[in-house]
């Protein structure tokens, strides 16, 4: 713990007063709640208590000259990019009025965005970490009315040796529209500790993707919390493909009458990384929709594991959920864990959940036999339609496409 | 006429069981034989085993197909050369779509053979025609295989594949299930239009009905694994009019 206070010291020369109050304030918090709760389900498949032993010992390696190496052209055509690099976001571009980034402008103002408020003290640790360590942090505000049409495309260039915290909070306000795609790039022994807030306004819609790529001889832990007020629709796509300690954590909030959330989850962890996901989706009002759908494909000696739970309260009435895991394992050294729960405590809802693991359909793979498509092209067949089946739901086209490049580089039969 | 598939002294296991037992069968260029039987007598094992399904293991004897012993060719060496299997029950494979599966099962074969990949021209302009013949909707290619289809769309689909891939004999496991009478009818055309002087049909049936309509050379009963009787399409007819018992408990 002393070198987190240490951690605090070195640098809060560089920090408002108020950023400064804040850390200090999350490190007690920290030291109170850390000790708690690291057996709990949401961790235990982690490996937290060894990533906070290294947590301290990375500095941030601002150098200015790795970035000269990097091609800081977006994949994505016509979009709004952003990147995020030793701590700090930047674009090329001229920023619009709807995006604010705050080392810009410590204002005092935006200090709420790091606020632990709607936490739990289980789901709080990772945001007291990322509010000890961050030092930016990147603000969307849609107007009301505002469609925005520029996808915003939120770049994670690569990290060596590095502890990185980005915090995002995101607002897409009355009856505006966003689609926001990060993306994690290759980084190489880092702790990659990313968090961020989302809230829809009424009769907003959000379509969010993330793509965490391969991580080498790093920890990633990805947290996402969402609320949602009355006839909204959000839209969520994940792509990860592990980390030494990969963990994405989803808190989503139904929190207006007719909000519904589809939320997707490709998990694909190989060689020795892991991919642990955990979402939890609680119904707090009337009416509210929700759809969950992640799928693991898990090779070599990777671990996956998948904990998601619904709870809709007794008062709630008319909601539907619809949670599915299923997950392919690729070799006999590869392992899963799956845990889904519902939590319902009336009888006027509808909801389903189910969850599979095996190996590759033999049925299958003899029939594509029949027809001469030999064992290799036969399981990558088999594969790419276990993906598809959930890639093809991404709605931007442009977007499938663009994952789906990703995933064709990245399995291996 | 030249021999397509030779059966000798056939012993096929599944697990600990025996299924087909000493089972003989010769098939030359341009017959049909249909096999028929109650169920559980062995006849999808024989198909199965024919396809070279893993879990159905030769115990003993020998299938050739156009010279060459069958065990030694892998399931897809079969496919390529020649052989192929209507299934009972076609797998679903949702995700990869009928077209994408058919254009690699057709490049699969063409490179097997050292030919190069079909243009997209040419597979679609021939895939547009024998879908039109099996009554498959072109909507229908674009879905996953088999996904979401009926009884009767899965089966025409297998003729459909069967068609598209040319192969020299096909073996038809209990198509005509689940067939309404105008399935069937297509069905049966489809696989008129297979039969020619160089190809040859092994046609497994519970039933006579699909017999009306794809007329066999040889009909044969089978019983505990083996060829109890063989006949012409007379002998569907008194298994139609007599049921099995008369030649299984006779």
């Amino acid at each position: 713990m002393d070198g987190l206070q240490k951690f605090i010291e070195n640098d809060s020369h560089e920090f408002p007063d108020w950023m400064n109050h804040s850390r200090e304030s999350s490190l007690k918090k920290y030291k109170e709640v850390c000790p708690k709760h690291l057996k709990n389900a949401t961790w235990k498949n982690t490996k937290l208590n060894e990533m906070l032993n290294d947590f301290f010992e990375k500095e941030f390696s601002v150098q200015q000259s790795t970035l000269d190496n990097i091609d800081l052209k977006s994949n994505l055509d016509n979009s709004l990019t952003i990147y995020f690099h030793a701590g700090v976001f930047f674009t090329k571009e001229e920023i619009p009025s709807y995006i604010k980034l705050l080392n810009h402008k410590y204002l005092e103002e935006n200090q709420s965005i790091f606020g632990l408020e709607d936490r739990s003290e289980r789901q709080s640790i990772p945001y007291l970490l990322n509010n000890i360590v961050s030092r930016d942090a990147l603000m969307i505000d849609t107007a009301v009315n505002q469609n925005v049409e520029r996808l915003i495309h939120i770049v994670y260039l690569p990290n060596q040796n590095g502890n990185v915290a980005p915090r995002l909070n995101i607002n897409v306000s009355e009856n505006s529209s966003i689609k926001i795609i990060e993306e994690h790039l290759q980084s190489k022994n880092s702790i990659i500790n990313h968090c961020i807030d989302i809230n829809c306004e009424a009769t907003s819609s959000l379509e969010y993707y993330k793509v965490n790529h391969r991580q080498n001889d790093s920890y990633l832990i990805s947290n996402l919390n969402l609320n949602q007020e009355e006839d909204t629709d959000v839209k969520i796509f994940n792509l990860d493909l592990g980390a030494d300690s990969g963990s994405s954590l989803n808190h989503l909030k139904l929190n207006g009458e007719n909000s519904n959330v589809a939320c997707s989850t490709l998990f694909m962890p190989s060689d020795h990384r892991s991919s642990h996901q955990n979402v939890v989706i609680d119904h707090l009002s009337d009416k509210s929709s929700s759809s969950v759908n992640f799928r693991g494909v898990i090779n070599d000696e990777a671990t996956g594991s998948f904990f998601g739970k619904v709870r809709v309260a007794k008062e709630r009435r008319g909601t539907s959920a619809f949670m599915q895991n299923k997950n392919l394992l690729l070799s006999d050294e590869s392992k899963i864990s799956t845990v889904p729960i519902l939590e319902i405590y009336n009888d006027d809802t509808e909801c389903s959940h189910s969850a599979t693991s095996g190996s590759l359909d033999k049925e299958k793979l003899f029939y594509l036999k029949t027809r001469g498509i030999n064992e290799n092209d036969a399981k990558d067949f088999l594969i790419k339609s276990f993906i598809d089946e959930l890639a093809s739901q991404i709605k931007s086209r442009r977007l499938r496409d663009y994952v789906n490049e990703i995933i064709a580089g990245n399995y291996k039969v | 006429m030249s021999n397509i598939l030779s059966i000798k002294d056939l012993y096929v296991d599944v697990g600990d069981t025996s299924i087909v037992n000493g089972l003989n069968l010769k098939i030359s260029s341009g017959e049909t034989h249909a096999i028929m039987g109650p169920n559980g007598s062995g006849k999808s094992t024989l198909a199965k085993a024919i396809a070279g399904h893993p879990d159905y293991k030769i115990q003993s004897g020998k299938i050739t197909y156009m010279g060459n012993d069958l065990s030694a060719l892998s399931i897809e060496e079969r496919s390529n050369l020649g052989v192929f299997l209507g299934f009972q029950y076609p797998i679903e494979i949702p995700g990869l779509s009928n077209t994408a599966f058919l254009k690699a099962a057709i490049n699969a074969k063409r490179k097997y053979h050292g030919m190069d990949e079909l243009s997209a021209s040419e597979f679609l302009v021939d895939l547009k025609e024998k879908s039109k013949m099996m009554d498959i909707e072109q909507s229908f290619l674009s879905r996953g295989v088999n996904e979401g289809f009926s009884g009767g769309e899965k089966k025409r689909n297998e003729i459909l594949q069967m068609l598209m891939l040319e192969p020299t004999l096909s073996i038809l496991d209990e198509t005509d299930s689940g067939l309404d009478i105008d399935s069937m009818k297509v069905v049966a055309s489809g696989v008129n239009a297979f039969r020619n002087k160089k190809t040859a049909s092994l046609i497994i049936t519970h039933y006579e009905r699909l017999l009306n309509y794809i007329t066999p050379d040889y009909v044969h009963v089978f019983h505990d694994g083996a060829i109890i009787k063989t006949g012409d399409i007379q002998l569907a007819k008194d298994l139609e009019e007599r049921g099995y018992e008369w030649l299984t408990n006779p």
